[in-house]
C-alpha cells in the first residue's frame, strides 16, 4: 500500500484551495478501503489526516497551515511503500453528458454572443469602456461554463478573446477595425460551436444522451490572428477580411443545394414538355446561388453560373429548342455546381484519393462554354413574358402543410387591438425556455384555427336562429372570448422581435460596406417590433436584398457625397412600426434617389406600357414601380449581382406572398425608401361578405376604404367600356365581379348597389356589390384544386352556416385594373 | 433540519448545476443573479448558512458583495466560498482578508462540492 498519491495530494494543497483539501480527503478516503484489517495504526493516521484537513477548510486559509501539512507528509513518508500507478483526479465524467447543463448552457450562450456581436459592433464608434468590460465578462462567463462539459477548444479560444479584451481594458490595446473584425470572428466561431451542440442535443435522448464529444469546429486561424496582433505584420495573407464564418458557408452552401434541387426538379420537367415557367424557375435559383456566391468571393462558382445563366436565357428567348441533350447538358453542369459546393461545406470530408481541389469539375466547366457557343447566345436581357403567367394562388398561402381541403391553416390573428410589446429580456435573469417541438406547435395552431372554425359553426348556426337562448348566448359568448384569448395567446408565442433580423442587417451593412469601399453607418429603431416567426424568415432575404441595393446603388461614394455637401459616411436606416394591422419596416438611405429618367429610358428599351408620352404624365409612385416588373434593370454589366433584372421582381413576388405590399419613394439627390408593408395576419381575417353575380365573394376589412351609394349620375363609361365612378372629387375605375369573372348573368344596372371603394398603397378601385351580408371572422382555407388557376382570389372560406365564399385578393385585383386587364 | 446554501452568480448554468448538486443531498438553495441582488433578497430573508459567491458578476461582483455581507449583522460568520476560473494571488489574499473560506476553481465536481459544503454547514 502507497501513500505517494495522498503525499502528493496533500503537497498540492494550497491555503485557501478547497478542491485540493477535498481531492486530498478522497485520497485518504480511498485508501482507508484498502487498509488490511487489523492495521489499526494506519487506519488512525488516515482519519488524523482527515481530521486535520477538515479542520483546514472548517477554519478557513492561513499560511501557518504549511507546518501542519508538513508534519502529515512527513507521517506518512514513513509508511510509504514502492509507487504505484497514481490514480489522478477523475476529472469530469466522461460517460453521459449532462443533458440540462448542456441545454442550459447553450441558451445562456447564445443569449451572451449576441450582446457581445452587438457590443462589439458600437465598440467601432463607441469607446464606453462599459462595453468592453461587458463583452469581458460575456466571454468569461461561457469559458466558465464551458469548462464544465469538457470542451477545450471553447476554452481555449475565450481565453484568447478574453485576454484581447483584458488589453483593451486596461488600456494596453486600442480598438480599430481589425480588432473588432478578428473579436467578431472569434465569436462567430463560438457561435458554431454552440449551433453544433444543439444539433447534437437534437439528435440524442435527454435522459441518456451519451458521451458529448467536442464540435470539430475550426479556431486555429482566429488563434493564429489574435497572436499575431501583437506584432506589426500583416494578418496571413489569405484570408485579408473574412467577412463570412464558416458557419455562414455552410448556410450558403445548404441553401444552395436546395436550390439545385429545386431547379434540377424543373429542368426536368421542362424536359417532359413542361413550359417556360419551369425554365424561368431554374433560371432564379441559378441567379440567386450566383448572388450569393459573388457575396462570399466564390469566383469559381460564379462564373460557372453565369455560364449556366447564358444557356438558359439563350433558350427563353424561344430561338432554340429545348431539347434532351441541352437539358441534360444543364443537368450535368447543376451536377458539377453540387459537388463544387458540397466541398466547401465545413463538414466535407474528402474521399481518399480525391484531390480537394478548389476548381469545380473542369469537364462541365467546358461542356457549359460548349453549349453557348452552341446557341449563339447573346447574353442579352431577361425576357419580359416573364411575369405574363398569373401569379398561382397556392403560392400565396404560406405555411402551406395544405394537403387536403380539410386542412385548416394556423389561426394567426389580432382581434382588435395591437399585440402588446412584450419586454425583451433585457433582465440579466435568463427567462424559463422550454424546447417544443415545432411540428406540435404547428399542429397545435391548426387544431386553433379550427377551434374558431367550429366555433363560429356552432353559434351561427341556423338552427339557433329562431331560438331565444339568453343563458346560452351568455355561455358561448364567453366561449368565444377564452377563444380569442388562445389564439392571441397562440399567436404570441410565434412572435419575437425583429431585433435579431436587424442586427442581422446591421451586420451585413457593415461587412458590404467595407467590401462595397464606403462608409456607412446604421441606424435603426423599432426593432423590438414582434411579428410572427416565420413571416421574418421570408423577409429576411428581400430585406437583404434591398440592404445591398442600398449600399451599392443608393449610396454614392464618399467623393461624390463630400462633392454634393453630404457627409462622407451614408446612412441607412431600418424602421419598424405597427400600422394598423400590419408591420410597415422601411430601409431609408440618403443617397442619390432613384433617377427617373433613366428608369423610363429603360422601361421604354424593354417595351413597357409607359404611355405615349414616354412616362412625361406618370406618377413618380408608378415609375419606380417599373423597377419591379421582371425583366427590368438599370446596371450597365451582366455580371452584376442584381445585374439580370431579377432581384428586385423577387423582393415584390415575396412580400405580395405574404399578402404584403411594397412602396419605394424617392427624392433624386437626397435618398430612397423601401417600405414592406406586411399583415401580421396570415390565414384569419376580418372580412366583409358580399353577393355579386351570384357568387358569395368576402374582401378583406384592411383593404376596404369605405362604402358608397352614388347617383346616378356619378357613373360614366368611358370608350373602351370600362366604367367610371366619380366620387367626390376622384375618379375611380369600377370592377365589376360578374364581367371580371365572365358570369353568365344578365347585366345588371347597379346604379343603386353599394359600391365597395377598395384601397392598396396608392391603388383604388371600387366594386359594386349586389347585396352586403355582414362582417366576420374569416379562416382562409386554400382553393380547390380546380379552382386554383382562377385569378385574383386568396382563398376560400366556410362562413357560420356552412355558405362557402371566395376571398378576394385585393392586390392582384388592383394591380390587374393598373396595366388594363380589368373593365 | 436542513442547512441552506445560497448561490450567487450570474450564469444560470452554473446556479442550475449548484442546484443540481447539492439539492438531492438535501440542501435548501437560494440563487441570486448578483451580489445586489442577493443583498436585496436577504434583507427580506436572512436565512442562509452557506454562501457560494461567484468572483465575477455584473452590478456588484464577489468582493463587494462579501465585504457587504461581512459588514452586516446576521453573517458575520456565515462560511463563504468563492467560485472563480483562475486562483490569481490577487484574489486569493483578497479573500483571505475578507474571512472567506477559500474557493472553488471552475469546473468543480459535484461529489467535492457536497464534500465541501458538508464540512462547513456542519
Amino acid at each position: 500500500m502507497t501513500y505517494s498519491g495522498l503525499i502528493e495530494a496533500i503537497t498540492r494543497i494550497e491555503a485557501g484551495d478547497l478542491l485540493s483539501c477535498v481531492a486530498a480527503m478522497d485520497e485518504a478516503n480511498r485508501l482507508v478501503g484498502e487498509v488490511p484489517s487489523g492495521e489499526r495504526a494506519v487506519n488512525e493516521l488516515l482519519h488524523h489526516v482527515i481530521e486535520k484537513i477538515s479542520r483546514w477548510v472548517r477554519d478557513g486559509f492561513g499560511d501557518d497551515r504549511n507546518a501542519e501539512r508538513d508534519d502529515l507528509i512527513s507521517a506518512l513518508q514513513k509508511f510509504d511503500a514502492p509507487r504505484e500507478a497514481d490514480t489522478g483526479q477523475s476529472g469530469i465524467d466522461q460517460e453521459d453528458a449532462d443533458y440540462d447543463l448542456v441545454m442550459s448552457f447553450i441558451a445562456e450562450s447564445r443569449s451572451h454572443l449576441e450582446d457581445i456581436e452587438s457590443r462589439l459592433l458600437s465598440m467601432e464608434v463607441d469607446r464606453d469602456p462599459e462595453l468592453v468590460n461587458g463583452v469581458f465578462r460575456s466571454i468569461h462567463t461561457i469559458k466558465g461554463v464551458s469548462s464544465f462539459l469538457g470542451l477545450p477548444r471553447v476554452k481555449t479560444l475565450s481565453h484568447a478573446l478574453e485576454t484581447v479584451l483584458d488589453e483593451v481594458r486596461n488600456d494596453r490595446r486600442s480598438v480599430d477595425s481589425e480588432l473588432i473584425d478578428i473579436l467578431l470572428e472569434g465569436c462567430d466561431r463560438l457561435t458554431a460551436f454552440v449551433n453544433a451542440l444543439d444539433s447534437w442535443a437534437e439528435t440524442v435522448e435527454p435522459s441518456h444522451p451519451g458521451h458529448l464529444a467536442e464540435p470539430d469546429v475550426f479556431i486555429n486561424d482566429v488563434l493564429e490572428r489574435l497572436r499575431s496582433l501583437d506584432h506589426k505584420d500583416e494578418a496571413p495573407p489569405e484570408k485579408p477580411h473574412s467577412l463570412y464564418t464558416p458557419e455562414m458557408i455552410d448556410s450558403f452552401v445548404q441553401e444552395s443545394l436546395e436550390i439545385l434541387d429545386s431547379a434540377e426538379k424543373a429542368l426536368m420537367d421542362l424536359d417532359e414538355g413542361a413550359g417556360r415557367e419551369s425554365l424561368d424557375e431554374a433560371f432564379r435559383g441559378i441567379h440567386t446561388i450566383k448572388g450569393n456566391a459573388g457575396f462570399f468571393e466564390q469566383e469559381d462558382i460564379g462564373q460557372f453560373c453565369q455560364s449556366l445563366e447564358s444557356v438558359m436565357d439563350g433558350m427563353r428567348k424561344g430561338d432554340r429548342t429545348i431539347g434532351s441533350g441541352a437539358v441534360t447538358g444543364l443537368l450535368d453542369g447543376l451536377d458539377a455546381l453540387r459537388s463544387h459546393l458540397s466541398r466547401l461545406s465545413s463538414d466535407y470530408v474528402p474521399e481518399d484519393e480525391e484531390v480537394a481541389s478548389a476548381q469545380p469539375n473542369r469537364e462541365s466547366l467546358t461542356l457549359g462554354k460548349v453549349l453557348i457557343e452552341m446557341g449563339a447566345v447573346q447574353p442579352e436581357d431577361v425576357d419580359a413574358a416573364l411575369d405574363a403567367q398569373g401569379r398561382r394562388i397556392g403560392e400565396i398561402l404560406i405555411d402551406s402543410g395544405v394537403v387536403a381541403e380539410s386542412t385548416v391553416q394556423e389561426a394567426l390573428t389580432v382581434q382588435n387591438a395591437r399585440v402588446p410589446k412584450s419586454e425583451t429580456g433585457t433582465s440579466t435573469i435568463a427567462k424559463r425556455d422550454v424546447r417544443v417541438d415545432t411540428g406540435r406547435l404547428d399542429l397545435l395552431f391548426t387544431l386553433i384555427g379550427e377551434l374558431i372554425t367550429a366555433h363560429a359553426m356552432v353559434i351561427n348556426n341556423p338552427e339557433l336562429n329562431d331560438l331565444e337562448l339568453p343563458e346560452f348566448e351568455k355561455a358561448s359568448s364567453s366561449m368565444g372570448k377564452i377563444i380569442r384569448d388562445i389564439q392571441s395567446l397562440s399567436m404570441s408565442i410565434r412572435m419575437i422581435p425583429l431585433d435579431g433580423l436587424f442586427s442581422k442587417m446591421r451586420r451585413l451593412s457593415r461587412d458590404l460596406a467595407r467590401k462595397f469601399g464606403k462608409t456607412v453607418e446604421f441606424l435603426s429603431t423599432g426593432e423590438d417590433t414582434e411579428m410572427d416567426r416565420q413571416i421574418i424568415e421570408q423577409i429576411s432575404d428581400p430585406l437583404v436584398h434591398i440592404v445591398r441595393n442600398a449600399i451599392d446603388h443608393g449610396l454614392e461614394d464618399g467623393a461624390t457625397r463630400q462633392a454634393s455637401g453630404k457627409s462622407e459616411s451614408g446612412i441607412v436606416e431600418l424602421s419598424a412600426r405597427y400600422e394598423g394591422n400590419e408591420v410597415w419596416i422601411s430601409v431609408r438611405d440618403d443617397g442619390g434617389g432613384l433617377d427617373r429618367e433613366k428608369i423610363l429610358a429603360r422601361a421604354g428599351e424593354r417595351g413597357m406600357n409607359i404611355g405615349d408620352d414616354g412616362g412625361a404624365s406618370m406618377e413618380d409612385s408608378a415609375v419606380w414601380s417599373l423597377v419591379f416588373e421582371p425583366g427590368f434593370s438599370t446596371a450597365e454589366t451582366i455580371s452584376d449581382v442584381s445585374g439580370r433584372g431579377v432581384g428586385m421582381d423577387v423582393v415584390r413576388r415575396n412580400i405580395e406572398q405574404l399578402r404584403g405590399l411594397v412602396n419605394v419613394e424617392s427624392i433624386k439627390g437626397k435618398g430612397t425608401t423601401v417600405t414592406l408593408q406586411i399583415p401580421m395576419t396570415l390565414a384569419i381575417i376580418d372580412g366583409i361578405t358580399f353577393h355579386a353575380g351570384g357568387i358569395l365573394f368576402a374582401l378583406p376589412i384592411a383593404d376596404i376604404l369605405e362604402f358608397h351609394r352614388p347617383d346616378a349620375d356619378a357613373i360614366t363609361q368611358a370608350p373602351g367600356g370600362r366604367r367610371i365612378l366619380r366620387i367626390r372629387d376622384q375618379l375611380l375605375p369600377v370592377i365589376t365581379l360578374e364581367k371580371y369573372y365572365k358570369l353568365d348573368r344578365a347585366q345588371e344596372d347597379n346604379t343603386d348597389n353599394v359600391f365597395i371603394i377598395l384601397g392598396s398603397g396608392n391603388r383604388r378601385a371600387a366594386v359594386p356589390a349586389d347585396e352586403l351580408l355582414g362582417n366576420q371572422q374569416l379562416v382562409i382555407k386554400a382553393l380547390p384544386p380546380r379552382l386554383r388557376g382562377v385569378r385574383a382570389l386568396s382563398g376560400c372560406a366556410i362562413l357560420g352556416n356552412g355558405d362557402v365564399c371566395m376571398i378576394l385578393d385585393v392586390g392582384y385585383l388592383l394591380n390587374a385594373e393598373l396595366n388594363g386587364d380589368a373593365r | 433540519m436542513s442547512k441552506t446554501v445560497f448561490c450567487v452568480d450570474d450564469s444560470p448554468s452554473i446556479r442550475m448545476l449548484v442546484r443540481k448538486t447539492l439539492e438531492p443531498e438535501g440542501y435548501q438553495l437560494r440563487e441570486a443573479n448578483n451580489g445586489q441582488e442577493a443583498l436585496d433578497a436577504l434583507a427580506a430573508d436572512a436565512a442562509a448558512d452557506m454562501f457560494i459567491v461567484d468572483v465575477n458578476m455584473p452590478v456588484m461582483g464577489g468582493f463587494d458583495f462579501v465585504k457587504a455581507l461581512k459588514s452586516g449583522a446576521a453573517h458575520t460568520q456565515t462560511p463563504v466560498v468563492f467560485l472563480t476560473t483562475e486562483s490569481g494571488d490577487e484574489k486569493k489574499n483578497i479573500g483571505k482578508d475578507l474571512g472567506v473560506k477559500g474557493w472553488i476553481v471552475k469546473p468543480f465536481e459535484g461529489s467535492q462540492l457536497t464534500k465541501i459544503v458538508g464540512l462547513l454547514t456542519t
